[in-house]
């Protein structure tokens, strides 16, 4: 009975109750159920304490704050600037356009922690111009997804917040170890766009661009891009709080779109903000929701059983991260990455941290990177779905063209999970992990 | 019967809209003092200036901001859920299966409703019969009256709970309004009430939900 919460909570899922209602009703029923003549209703009000404070803690508002600011950035009329400067980067090469992409997505990464704003942003743009030269359709759709999952990985990340709240480990910590990873997939998927670019004789974008003209590009993305700088450089050098980096950030991007670049007018503030606290709000409930189900399945035990049950297939540590990567990559296939890691976090990080040892943030950075990746694999990707309507091409077709990406990037994820290195060298070197 | 069921439908969207119309600034007033509770801390770190409320603000405004949100996201089918059986199935089946979706989560809502009204002081009588039919008897829970002020800021705990019953009793609204949507396809799958609420990416096409 100590696993019916989970079975009930997938049931639910599959019958298409909202996540945040099937983690409450199932919380609800496995007390009841779990708890047998001992149940009183009261413990009802604890999943509903639970839920309140859960929701209720400083470190959170970060998240709001980098959503704002990244929203602000979004609106901004950012994306075509970095555009512009990565063309003057990596135009030249074979595949140009398609390096262009990649370079727009880790430019952009740094001020929007999210994999969706990066699709509908970059794809609007550059889709079309990628077919302008000669790319497939399916082919431009196809990089733009693999892309923008760098988005959460490289900082300031959501996901990051989330699970560092959850599994309480340093953000800080998390933001120093997503950089290197982040940074192996956009290069791991320029050299397969290289590769494709000349197998498929794809056109060079534009002519090597003179120092002058990268430097003039690069002026007109100086300060948007100075926010990334403020935020990492904050949090990292231990001057902000996360929280009060966030908030920083938001409050620097405001200035920069309003009154620097000016392209931001004070009549869209109030949608603009609508849309951030619409979006931080869904996530909010979901982490209070998340907070009241772990809260059950340690009161009826079943956080322990499961631990158990995972440990009893093997006490291998390197076969039970093979396994775990091919779980989470398939739960990332169907979930959204911060549901997925709300609901997962807790249970795996019991096992694979407490248990065997991993080290939390390597673990972490596992974690959030394969259920990132997750975002554009099919059936349920929504990177996928949101850069098939901005392409007009059909998911399946772009799923397809996105086989290669894909497999750069599981290939990263094996590389990260067994050199641990990778992940945790820089916050090492900043003295942010032992 | 469908036409008493059309104008329920068709009063329950107005009270939503209505309610999504009042709840959209306070969203935008929630975010925009999120952001000055944050500016204001670091500026009164920097200047050595004491704000110890700025911290209690920001445990009050992120439940508040999660609550207000909660009903236009309902009605929006903006949470995330998983679409895969509801999409595989024929459209007929599809809204008889998510009217049972609605009716759960309707229970679901019912039971919040009687605990968040318990958590700020008030017994929910009304709701017991209801509750009891379903199987359901809360009636054990004592209804929270003790007076725990907020630290520095002065306000009763209770007062700041007030938004979760007022919430979900805002979501129970648009519960029924999308149960009615579905129960109305039963009949008229034509009608034009049947079709969901649209989503916040459509919202350019939300004139007239």
């Amino acid at each position: 009975m100590q696993t019916a919460f989970l079975w009930l909570f997938l049931t639910s899922l599959f019958i298409g109750i909202p996540v945040v209602f099937g983690l409450l009703a199932a919380s609800g029923v496995v007390l009841f159920w779990d708890l047998g003549d001992s149940f009183e209703p009261r413990d009802l009000n604890s999943i509903l304490s639970q839920v309140f404070s859960g929701m209720s803690s400083v470190p959170l508002m970060a998240l709001p704050m980098f959503i704002l600011a990244g929203e602000i950035m979004n609106r901004g009329g950012i994306t075509q600037r970095l555009v512009h400067f990565s063309q003057t980067l990596v135009g030249h090469v074979r595949g140009g356009l398609a390096h262009v992409n990649i370079m727009s997505s880790i430019l952009f990464s740094g001020l929007s922690g999210s994999a969706v704003a990066d699709t509908s942003a970059l794809g609007s743009m550059l889709i079309p111009a990628m077919e302008k030269n000669g790319y497939t359709t399916r082919f431009a759709a196809a990089v733009t997804a693999a892309s923008s999952v760098i988005g959460p990985i490289i900082p300031p990340s959501g996901i990051m917040i989330i699970y560092a709240f959850i599994m309480g480990v340093s953000p800080a910590a998390l933001f120093a170890g997503g950089i290197v990873p982040g940074l192996m997939i956009g290069a791991g998927l320029m050299a397969m766009s290289y590769y494709l670019a000349i197998r498929n004789d794809f056109p060079i974008a534009s002519e090597r661009a003179t120092w002058c003209d990268v430097a003039a590009a690069g002026r007109q993305t100086l300060w948007p891009m100075l926010t990334p700088v403020i935020l990492l450089g904050g949090i990292l050098t231990g001057f902000f709080t996360p929280t009060e980096a966030a908030g920083i950030a938001a409050a620097y991007a405001l200035i920069v779109a309003l009154f620097v670049i000016r392209t931001l007018r004070f009549d869209e503030l109030p949608r603009l903000f609508f849309k951030a606290g619409v979006a931080s709000g869904i996530i909010l409930f979901l982490i209070g929701a998340s907070k009241a189900f772990s809260w059950v399945a340690d009161q009826v035990g079943a956080a322990a059983m499961l631990s158990e049950f995972v440990l009893s297939l093997t006490e291998n540590p390197y076969l039970l991260l093979f396994f775990v990567n091919i779980m989470l990559f398939v739960v990332g296939m169907f979930l959204d990455a911060g549901p997925a890691i709300l609901i997962l976090g807790p249970i795996l990080s019991d096992v694979f941290v407490d248990d065997l040892g991993l080290d939390p943030v390597h673990f972490a950075i596992i974690m959030c990177v394969n259920v990132t990746v997750g975002l554009a694999t099919p059936p349920m990707g929504l990177v996928l779905f949101v850069a098939a309507s901005v392409s007009g091409e059909r998911v399946e077709a772009i799923a397809k063209a996105m086989l290669p990406f894909l497999a750069v990037e599981i290939a990263i994820i094996f590389l990260i999970t067994f050199v641990p290195d990778f992940v945790l060298v820089l916050p090492r070197l900043m003295g942010l992990h032992n | 019967m469908v036409r008493l069921l059309t104008g329920v439908i068709v009063a329950l969207r107005a009270v939503n809209r209505a309610v999504e119309w009042a709840l959209k600034p306070l969203v935008a007033l929630c975010v925009t003092a999120m952001l000055a509770t944050v500016v204001w801390t670091v500026a009164a770190r920097l200047s050595g200036i004491s704000a110890p409320w700025t911290e209690k603000v920001m445990l009050i405004l992120l439940p508040a901001l999660a609550f207000l949100v909660a009903p236009i996201a309902y009605r929006r089918g903006a949470n995330v859920s998983l679409d895969m059986l509801v999409n595989a199935m024929p459209a007929r089946l599809a809204r008889a299966h998510l009217l049972g979706v609605h009716v759960l989560i309707g229970v679901i809502l019912l039971v919040a409703l009687d605990l968040t009204l318990r958590k700020v002081g008030v017994a929910p009588l009304y709701l017991d019969p209801l509750l009891a039919a379903l199987g359901i008897d809360l009636t054990s829970i004592r209804p929270f009256r003790a007076p725990i002020k907020i630290p520095v800021l002065g306000i009763e705990w209770r007062t700041v709970y007030l938004i979760m019953p007022a919430s979900v009793a805002l979501m129970l609204l648009a519960n029924v309004e999308l149960i009615g949507r579905y129960l109305l396809g039963l009949f008229d799958p034509h009608d034009q009430l049947v079709r969901p609420v649209r989503s916040f990416d459509q919202a350019h096409a939300n004139v007239g939900e």
